[in-house]
C-alpha cells in the first residue's frame, strides 16, 4: 500500500505533459556569446528592477535572442554542440516555461505559443524513441535532456552568426530589418539546402 | 566691334595652335565639363586687361606644352584676336615666352601686349594699352558675363553713370556746365559793379537785392527742407518697399507656414501608419514561424509514424497475452458470467431480504437459491483477490505520444496560418514601404517649402518671423510717415514755386530798373547764362530719362521675344536715390516681383543687356559682342532652344560658351544633341578633351576644336 501511496507524485507526473518537464529547464549557451551578443543585443543582464528601456536595446529578455538563435540554427538546418567543458557554459535564468510571457516591457505582447513551437521542432529535429518512453524503458528527463540538447546545438549556431554580424557591425541588429531578412533568406528555398547555406553565406 | 577670329596658343588646355573663326552672329562653343569652355573666356579675359597685372603668370601655360619642352627649350603662350572696328580691321595681341631649365623648371620671359593695325606693309604696331579706344575697360562689364551672377550690370556702382555717358545726348554736358557756372557767376559780378553806378535807383535796387537775398535764402531753406522730407520719404519708401516685400512675404509666409504644418501632419500620421517594428513582431506576432512549414510536416509525419508503430505493437501485445490469458481461464473452469455480476452490493442486499431481484422469488435463508448467492458474493469476492495476478500488464506505462499527437492536431489547424505568413509579411512590408514612399514626397515637399520659407525671410534681410510679422503690423505707421513727408513735399514745392517768382521777377525788375545802362546789358546777360544753366540741368535730367525708357522699351522687347511662351512681365528701369540703376521685374505694372526665378531672372536681364547693345550700336555705329560664360544654366532645354533660336536671329554678334547641346550616350560617353543644334542659326564649335587623356595629370589635358557648322 505504501508504495503505491508514495507513487502519488509519480501518477501525477505520469499525466503531467512532457513539454511541461521540459519547460522546467533552463537551456545552456556558451559564455562567449553573453557580452558579444546576449548583452549587445538584449536586455539580459540588466535584472528585472533595471530600468530596460535605458540602452535602448533590440530585444528585452535574454532568451528572446536566444529564440532568434534557435530558429536561425533551425532554419539553416546547422547545429554546433555545445562546449564539453562545463566553465564554458552558462544557463539563462528564465525557464522555458516563462518564454514568451507578457513582457514587463512596453508595448510588447505575450508570445506563449511560441514555446510550443519551438518543442515541436525540437521532437522533429531530435531522435528519440518515444515508443521506450511511452513503455517506461527510458525516463522522460533523459529524452528532455536530449530536447533541451537539440535546441542548445541551434541556438549555439545561431549565436555564432549573430557574433559573425555583430562583429562586421556593431549596430547591425538596430536596424528593424536585419533579423527579418535573415529569416527571409533563410525560409526562401526551403527545400534546397545548398542555396540556403549560400543565403547564409550572403547575410 | 565685330571679333572675326579667336587665337589661342599654348595657354592652359589649349596646347599649341588654336583658333576660333566666329561671325557676326551668333557663336556657340560647345563643351562638357573640364573641356576648356572657361579657359577660353579667361584667355578673352587676360587678352583685354591693359592695367598691365597678370602679365606672365605661369599658371597660363600648357601644362601639354610645357612638360614636353627639352631642357634651354622655349615655346610662347599666345593669346589673340582680331576685330573689325569702325571698318578698320585689327589684332589684338598679348604673348609671352616660357623656357624650360636643365633643371624642369619653367620661366617666363619676353612679355609683349600689340595692338596691330592693317597687315602687311601698312601694319602699324602700337600699345595694346590703345585697346581702351576701342573697349574701354570698364564697358567689359557690359559685353562678358560669367555665368549668370553677372548679368546685372546696372547693379554696379558707376553703370548708370556708363550708359549715360555712353549712350545718351548729354554726354559733353559737363564741360558746358562748368563754363555755365562760371559765366553766370561773371555776368552777376559785372551787372552788380554796373548797378553800383546807378544813383537815381540806388533805393529801388537796394529793395530788390534784399528781395532777392531774402528770396534766395528762402528757396535754399525751402529746397534743404524738401531735400530732408525727400530722404525722409525715400527712406520710409524704402522701409515700405522692405515691407511691401514683408507684406508679400508675411502672406506667404502665413501660407508657407499653413502648408508647413498641413505637410508635417501629413507626415507624422502617414509615419504613425507605418509599422516596422520587425524584430519585434518575429516574436510578438510569431513571424519567426515564417518557415515552419517544414519542421511542421516533419513533425506529423513522425508522429503519425509513430502512433501507428505505437498501436501495432500494443495490439500485438495484446493478442498474444490475451492469448495466454483465455488458457488460463479455461484451466480454472470458471463460469462464464462475470464474476462481478451483479455486484456486490446488490448481492449483499439480496441475501440480506432473502429475495432475487432478477426473478423476483423469494429466496429464505439456507434455501438453495439463497445459498448459491453466498456462493455468487463469496466467488466475487475471491475474484477480487485474485484480480491482480490473473489481470493484463498494460504494455504502455506512458502515453507522451498521445500528447504529441494531440500537438499534431492542433499544429495542423495552425498550419494554414503559418503557410501564408510569409506572403502577410511581405504584403506588410510592401504596404511599409508604400508609408515610406509617402514619406518621402511628403518630405520633398516640406523641402521645398522650407525651402520657400528661408527665401522669404532671407529677401527681408535677416529679419526673424518675429520681427518681419512686427514690421508687419508697422506698416501703417511707416506708411503715414511717408505720406505726411509727400505732403510737405508738396506744399514745399509750390512755396518754392511762389519765392521762385517772386525771386525772378526781383531779378526782372532789377534789370528793367537799369534799363538803358550799361547794367542793364550786364543783367540781360545774366539773366540769359541763368536760364541756359538751368536748361542744360534739365536736358540732362530729361536725357537721362529718356535713355532709361529707351533702353526699358528696348528690353521688353526683346523680353517679348526671348520669353515667348512663359510668364513675362514688364521689365522696369529706374535710377535709384544713390544715383545706381536698378532692372526689375513688374507685374501688371503695379507690384514688384522680387524673387523672379534664376531663368526668368537671366532672361529679362539678358534683355536689358542686348537692350543696351542695340543702343550702343545705333548710336554711334559701334556695335559690342556679348560674350557669356554658360548663362543658361537654370533653363530648361525646351527653354534653352527657343532662347538660343531667339539669339541666333538677333543681328548681333553673341558669343556663348555652353555645355548644353550635349547629352549622354549608351555608353557613357558625351555625345552633341544634333538635333538641338540643327535648329541653330550660327556657328557652332565643339571643343572636348583629346582622348586618350589621363584623368590624374594635368599634363595630358588637350582641348581641341572641331567646327560643327
Amino acid at each position: 500500500m505504501s508504495e503505491t501511496l508514495n507513487n502519488i507524485e509519480e501518477n501525477v507526473k505520469k499525466d503531467e505533459k512532457i513539454i511541461d518537464i521540459w519547460g522546467r529547464r533552463n537551456p545552456r549557451f556558451e559564455k562567449k556569446y553573453e557580452q558579444s551578443v546576449m548583452r549587445a543585443i538584449s536586455d539580459y543582464g540588466i535584472g528585472a528592477s533595471g530600468n530596460t528601456g535605458v540602452k535602448g536595446k533590440i530585444l528585452g529578455a535574454g532568451y528572446e535572442p536566444y529564440i532568434m538563435a534557435f530558429f536561425i540554427g533551425l532554419y539553416a538546418n546547422k547545429r554546433i554542440p555545445l562546449s564539453e567543458d562545463l566553465d564554458d557554459l552558462k544557463g539563462l535564468g528564465q525557464p522555458l516555461m516563462y518564454w514568451g510571457n507578457l513582457d514587463s516591457k512596453k508595448y510588447r505582447k505575450a508570445y506563449s505559443g511560441l514555446r510550443s513551437y519551438i518543442f515541436i521542432a525540437l521532437v522533429a529535429k531530435t531522435d528519440i524513441d518515444w515508443i521506450a518512453l511511452d513503455k517506461g524503458d527510458i525516463k522522460v528527463n533523459t529524452v528532455v535532456t536530449s530536447l533541451v540538447e537539440t535546441m542548445e546545438e541551434y541556438a549555439n549556431y545561431g549565436f555564432s552568426v549573430m557574433e559573425e554580424k555583430l562583429k562586421e557591425d556593431p549596430g547591425y541588429f538596430f536596424s528593424h530589418r536585419a533579423f527579418l531578412d535573415i529569416f527571409l533568406q533563410l525560409t526562401e528555398k526551403k527545400h534546397d539546402d545548398f542555396s540556403q547555406d549560400e543565403a547564409l553565406e550572403e547575410l | 566691334m565685330i571679333i572675326q577670329k579667336i587665337e589661342i596658343h599654348n595657354f592652359r588646355s589649349y596646347y599649341k595652335e588654336n583658333s576660333f573663326e566666329l561671325i557676326n552672329g551668333f557663336n556657340l562653343i560647345i563643351g562638357s565639363n573640364g573641356d576648356g569652355k572657361t579657359t577660353f573666356y579667361e584667355a578673352l579675359e587676360w587678352l583685354f586687361r591693359t592695367d598691365g597685372t597678370n602679365k606672365m603668370d605661369t599658371k597660363y601655360i600648357s601644362k601639354k606644352r610645357s612638360e614636353e619642352l627639352q631642357p634651354d627649350d622655349s615655346d610662347d603662350v599666345r593669346v589673340a584676336m582680331v576685330y573689325e572696328h569702325n571698318g578698320k580691321v585689327k589684332t589684338l595681341e598679348k604673348m609671352f615666352r616660357f623656357t624650360k631649365s636643365f633643371d624642369g623648371e619653367v620661366s617666363t620671359s619676353n612679355y609683349s601686349f600689340s595692338l596691330i593695325e592693317g597687315n602687311g606693309v601698312e601694319r602699324i604696331i602700337v600699345d595694346g594699352v590703345s585697346f581702351e579706344k576701342d573697349l574701354p575697360s570698364e564697358m567689359r562689364k557690359f559685353i562678358m558675363f560669367k555665368g549668370e551672377t553677372d548679368l546685372d550690370v546696372l547693379q554696379s556702382s558707376n553703370a548708370m553713370k556708363l550708359l549715360v555717358d555712353n549712350f545718351s545726348e548729354v554726354r559733353d554736358f559737363d564741360a558746358y556746365f562748368a563754363f555755365m557756372e562760371y559765366a553766370t557767376k561773371n555776368a552777376n559780378k559785372a551787372r552788380d559793379n554796373a548797378q553800383k553806378l546807378d544813383r537815381k535807383n540806388q533805393d529801388r535796387i537796394k529793395e530788390l537785392n534784399r528781395t532777392i537775398e531774402h528770396e534766395t535764402g528762402f528757396l535754399s531753406d525751402i529746397n534743404r527742407e524738401i531735400g530732408i522730407k525727400e530722404n525722409e520719404a525715400d527712406n520710409f519708401d524704402k522701409l515700405l518697399k522692405n515691407i511691401e516685400q514683408s507684406q508679400e512675404s508675411s502672406k506667404l509666409l502665413v501660407s508657407v507656414n499653413s502648408r508647413i504644418e498641413n505637410l508635417q501632419k501629413m507626415r507624422s500620421e502617414t509615419v504613425a501608419r507605418i509599422r516596422e517594428n520587425y524584430t519585434i513582431n518575429l516574436l510578438d506576432d510569431m513571424w519567426v514561424l515564417m518557415g515552419f512549414e517544414n519542421t511542421a510536416d516533419e513533425y506529423s509525419t513522425k508522429i503519425n509514424d509513430l502512433m501507428k508503430e505505437r498501436r501495432r505493437l500494443e495490439n500485438q501485445y495484446l493478442v498474444t497475452t490475451g492469448e495466454e490469458k483465455a488458457i488460463k481461464a479455461i484451466q480454472k473452469g470458471i463460469t462464464d458470467l462475470p464474476a462481478h455480476i451483479p455486484g456486490r452490493k446488490i448481492m449483499e442486499d439480496m441475501l440480506k431480504e432473502e429475495k432475487c431481484k432478477f426473478c423476483g422469488q423469494k429466496a429464505p435463508k439456507g434455501s438453495d437459491a439463497w445459498n448459491f448467492m453466498l456462493a455468487r458474493l463469496e466467488e466475487y469476492k475471491a475474484s477480487l483477490n485474485t484480480q491482480k495476478a490473473d489481470d493484463i500488464e498494460p504494455y504502455y506505462h506512458n502515453n507522451y505520444i498521445g500528447e504529441l499527437q494531440k500537438r499534431d492536431t492542433t499544429l495542423n489547424d495552425n498550419l494554414s496560418d503559418i503557410t501564408t505568413m510569409r506572403h502577410k509579411i511581405q504584403e506588410l512590408m510592401a504596404f511599409n514601404n508604400r508609408l515610406h514612399d509617402d514619406v518621402k514626397k511628403i518630405d520633398a515637399n516640406l523641402e521645398i517649402e522650407y525651402e520657400k520659407k528661408k527665401r522669404i525671410l532671407a529677401q527681408t534681410d535677416g529679419l526673424t518671423e518675429e520681427q518681419l510679422l512686427a514690421n508687419y503690423e508697422s506698416i501703417s505707421t511707416w506708411m503715414d510717415k511717408k505720406n505726411r513727408a509727400d505732403n510737405r513735399i508738396d506744399v514745399l514745392k509750390r512755396q518754392r514755386e511762389q519765392h521762385r517768382e517772386i525771386l525772378d521777377k526781383a531779378h526782372l525788375d532789377l534789370s528793367k530798373i537799369s534799363e538803358g545802362t550799361a547794367a542793364a546789358m550786364y543783367a540781360k546777360t545774366a539773366l540769359i547764362l541763368q536760364q541756359i544753366s538751368d536748361s542744360f540741368k534739365n536736358a540732362k535730367e530729361l536725357n537721362k530719362k529718356r535713355l532709361l525708357m529707351a533702353i526699358e522699351d528696348e528690353s521688353n522687347a526683346f523680353m517679348e521675344r526671348l520669353n515667348t511662351n512663359d510668364f513675362k512681365g514688364t521689365i522696369r528701369i529706374v535710377e535709384k536715390a544713390n544715383g545706381q540703376g536698378e532692372a526689375f521685374l513688374m507685374n501688371n505694372d503695379t507690384v514688384r516681383i522680387f524673387n523672379p526665378n534664376t531663368a526668368l531672372k537671366t532672361t529679362y536681364l539678358m534683355s536689358v543687356l542686348f537692350a543696351i547693345g542695340k543702343l550702343s550700336s545705333e548710336k554711334d555705329k559701334t556695335q559690342l559682342p556679348l560674350i557669356f560664360d554658360a548663362p543658361t544654366s537654370s533653363f530648361t532645354d525646351a527653354k534653352e532652344n527657343e532662347f538660343f533660336s531667339v539669339i541666333s536671329s538677333l543681328s548681333k554678334q553673341v558669343i556663348i560658351v555652353t555645355k548644353s547641346f550635349l547629352r549622354d550616350g549608351s555608353n557613357g560617353e558625351v555625345l552633341l544633341d544634333n538635333s538641338r543644334i540643327n535648329n541653330i542659326n550660327g556657328r557652332i564649335f565643339r571643343i572636348e578633351k583629346k582622348k586618350p587623356f589621363d584623368d590624374k595629370k594635368l599634363g595630358t589635358i588637350q582641348t581641341v576644336i572641331t567646327k560643327i557648322k
